[in-house]
């Protein structure tokens, strides 16, 4: 149970408090609302390019990592389809720079063509790192846009590709910035060591100030039904095939979400769920399988990757997925096995409870979601679910209208 | 609105100057096993680490130690893997199989009301394992597969022929496995290598969280007995370190778009009165994100996603290394600035500014390493196998108070020569 605060400014910033007295530490967490998902497909990767440009210097403040370590704190961010989330841990009597700091960025940035360069490079070179120069890590960058036809979850966060990064203007990172990096555009959650009067003060101080913006009306275009299964080959310099298998899901917000989720820890949570035991150590046809939801807000995926065998075909390997399907939506399952997994989850939720960054990440999401104390109801929504419901998704999830598959081989 | 706000002017800060530490009170189970109990924390969660002495300092075939401590759970005497599996999922315990330099870990994070049927089933796969060979046949192909996937990527090419260079392939320390040493792997030799370090003599234990009486009682029911004691002191083995001659080496990987680089040397360990020294100049030069090498050649140049230099101590020896993975057209550009980077360590004092920021940052991470249960449980483990007590925290905090540039300087000189740095290219 994590026990909530909440309040709003004028100026429309969100503010949700966890207070956690067992910790000398405050995290201090800010999301944007904006990801990938409001990018044009002219200018993909921007959203994650501009977090960069956010670490450059604001209006007031040249840097602003050093005035942060200089009080013993840590900081970090992420960008994802959804959402620009900027975090900050450290020591509570220095919180009040936390505030200064974040405040200054979100009142303006020191917008620099130097620093847009040099950024542009840095990025340039993660997307090298983490995409190209690693077997199999462009596969998003094939499935993404083979699930996706309209809506922008077509592109990576990263970007479709390095020219549209290198091709960015600071007129385009001006344009970003107001349109998007407002106080009401905002949440702020704050866990540990404070007390929700302190942060009243503190945020009044600092954020209270910064004017309301006009934030565009997210007008996302939605993707229409899928009517017939897509497959791609692509074959690339990895030593074994791998099998992406995808099948769009439902909302984060639907009350199917929880039941989509429960499926995949069937399936996959841990060494003794069904993939890992009849497809990795029983028929031994896959050295890695996982089954997992995207978990986006909009519509997502329910993913399938497995790293099929040396000497195994990747027919008879699919074959071994779509058996295990098929059993959930025939209904064969036993109670024992949602109880299992109902376990899994509370020592989960309650691990993740332990720790301050987690908390105020999480209450800051579910904020978005329309309400932070949603997050006190997932044990309930996991709990509720049945075996009659985990078959009626399945029959509804996995159809091959509905499904779409990326083949990684090996060079010939 | 306007601004009353002098936005310009930083807030007051408080410098940590203290540190709480909830300590460890040390126990012994019937059998002699010391346990390490941490009560701190409000959750009814606990951790346990049950650490053997049977680490890769151990092993005379690379690989064999971690083989060992994966297979356990792969059936006992009385449960088959896939029941064992499934009974630890059901109480939804986390157990995590690992190995270190000199150690070989479970670790388990456990709900307090399931912690009796946990260690239950612990006590079971660590004293009678039965290693089935269908079973470590699975586990061997699979883990060939994923080395052969792994051996692709850059990253891993420089790191292993980094530790190879500087302590030689049959060293622990630069023992990385090839292909054909997954086959010299059998359940035989796994057998004989449980039988022999998976003993009480050879254990610790650490526990974490809100612990009493009755936990250490459940500890000692299930691991103090005295029937896996054998009564021997186990030999430790003795390595020599034959380092390469070549100090420069490339490994090439043509269809690679970045090269990564390993730049170090063997340096002292924590056994060294220079060591916190070191660490705190390992951590101006590249120790975080605002590190001299993050600032030069990503934030200034761009020419990589992150560079980091880290100090790494074993119990024999310690290593310290610079990383990074860079656009291929700009990699010998980018360890010029390496080399100028220590240079001016090495010919200039780092200004007082500098040094507070390092020195305020480095205190909060100890804070941190100290917040909560698990983070005091595991900053307990990095020193244990020294056999230090908590006044090797104190010494390191003494140490970052009082140091001055000019002992930053000649740490630096003492321990960072040029001409005794290694420099592997892999891409």
């Amino acid at each position: 149970m994590i026990e909530i605060k909440k309040f709003t400014l004028d100026n429309g910033l969100t503010v949700v408090v966890n207070e956690d007295k067992t910790t000398p530490f405050v995290a201090f967490n800010l999301l944007y609302d904006v990801g990938s998902k409001d990018e044009t497909e002219d200018k993909t990767g921007f959203a994650h390019l501009f977090e960069h440009l956010m670490f450059g210097g604001s209006a007031n403040i040249p840097s602003f990592d050093e005035p942060l370590q200089r009080v013993g704190g840590e900081n970090n961010a992420f960008t994802n389809t959804d959402i620009t989330n900027y975090y900050i841990t450290l020591p509570k009597e220095n919180i009040e720079t936390a505030f200064w700091l974040e405040s200054d960025r979100m009142l303006c940035l020191d917008f620099s063509q130097k620093n847009l360069n040099i950024q542009k490079n840095v990025v340039c070179e993660e997307y090298r790192q983490r995409y190209l120069n690693k077997p199999y890590g462009d596969t998003w960058l094939y499935l993404r846009p083979l699930v996706y036809k309209v809506h922008p979850y077509q592109w990576a966060t990263i970007g479709k590709n390095i020219e549209q990064i290198e091709n960015a203007t600071l007129g385009d990172v001006k344009e970003f910035f107001f349109k998007y990096y407002a106080p009401n555009n905002a949440v702020l959650s704050i866990s540990g060591n404070i007390t929700v009067e302190e942060v009243k003060v503190l945020a009044e101080k600092w954020f209270g100030p910064i004017e309301r913006r006009r934030v565009p009306y997210r007008n996302i275009p939605q993707e229409p039904k899928q009517t017939e299964k897509r497959t791609l080959t692509v074959h690339k310099n990895v030593p074994y095939p791998s099998i992406y298998k995808t099948f769009k899901m439902c909302k984060r917000l639907d009350n199917d979400y929880y039941i989509t989720d429960f499926i995949s820890d069937i399936l996959s949570n841990g060494k003794s769920s069904r993939l890992y035991k009849k497809l990795v150590q029983e028929k031994k046809l896959f050295s890695d399988i996982n089954a997992y939801i995207t978990g986006e807000t909009e519509e997502g995926l329910f993913v399938f990757s497995g790293n099929i065998m040396k000497g195994v075909r990747v027919e008879d390997a699919e074959k071994a997925i779509d058996d295990e399907v098929n059993k959930l939506k025939e209904g064969f399952l036993f109670e024992y096995e949602l109880l299992k997994v109902k376990n899994k989850i509370e020592s989960t939720i309650q691990f993740s409870e332990t720790n301050i960054l987690n908390k105020a990440m999480n209450i800051a999401k579910f904020e978005l979601f329309g309400d932070a104390n949603l997050i006190n109801s997932e044990f309930a929504n996991y709990s509720k679910v049945q075996i009659l419901d985990i078959k009626r998704v399945a029959n509804e999830l996995f159809v091959d209208e509905n499904c779409c598959t990326l083949y990684y081989l090996p060079n010939e | 609105m306007s601004d009353m706000l002098d936005r310009k002017l930083e807030p007051q800060f408080k410098i940590i100057d203290k540190i709480d530490i909830v300590k460890a009170e040390k126990k012994t189970l019937a059998n002699g096993i010391p346990v390490y109990s941490i009560n701190a924390g409000e959750h009814e969660l606990v951790k346990v680490d049950i650490i053997f002495e049977a680490g890769e300092w151990s092993q005379k075939i690379p690989m064999l130690a971690y083989s060992v401590v994966s297979m356990l759970c792969e059936g006992s005497l009385f449960h088959t893997a896939e029941e064992i599996a499934d009974k630890f999922d059901f109480l939804g315990s986390y157990i995590y199989y690992n190995t270190q330099k000199h150690t070989a870990t479970i670790t388990i994070y456990s709900l307090q009301k399931h912690l009796e049927e946990t260690l239950q089933l612990i006590e079971e796969i660590i004293k009678y394992p039965l290693f089935p060979e269908k079973e470590f046949e699975t586990f061997n192909n699979k883990r060939k597969q994923q080395y052969t996937i792994d051996n692709q990527k850059v990253e891993l090419l420089a790191q292993k022929h980094f530790c190879r260079a500087l302590f030689g392939n049959e060293h622990p320390y630069g023992m990385y496995p090839e292909l054909e040493d997954f086959d010299r792997i059998n359940t035989n030799n796994i057998r004989s290598f449980h039988a022999q370090y998976f003993i009480a003599e050879n254990c610790k234990i650490i526990i974490a969280g809100k612990i009493d009486e009755s936990h250490i009682d459940l500890l000692n029911r299930f691991l103090g007995d005295i029937d896996w004691q054998k009564m021997f002191i186990q030999q430790s083995l003795k390595h020599d370190i034959h380092p390469s001659i070549e100090k420069q080496i490339f490994i090439e990987k043509k269809d690679s778009v970045q090269s990564a680089i390993r730049i170090g040397k063997v340096t002292i360990n924590k056994f060294d009165a220079d060591f916190p020294k070191l660490q705190i100049v390992n951590t101006i030069l590249g120790g975080y994100f605002g590190s001299r090498l993050m600032t030069n050649i990503r934030e200034e140049k761009g020419y990589t996603y992150g560079i980091g230099s880290g100090l790494v101590s074993y119990k024999n020896a310690g290593y310290f290394v610079i990383t990074s993975e860079i656009g291929k057209n700009v990699t010998q550009d980018a360890i010029k600035e390496v080399y100028f980077e220590i240079d001016r360590l090495q010919t200039e004092l780092v200004p007082e500014k500098e040094l507070e920021v390092v020195r305020n940052y480095l205190m909060g991470n100890v804070l941190r390493n100290f917040d909560g249960p698990f983070a005091l449980s595991d900053t307990l483990k990095t020193i244990l196998e020294y056999d230090f007590g908590y006044e090797y925290f104190e010494t390191y905090v003494e140490t970052l108070k009082t140091i001055t540039p000019k002992q930053i300087q000649s740490i630096a000189v003492k321990h960072l020569e040029k001409s005794s740095l290694y420099e592997i290219i892999a891409g």
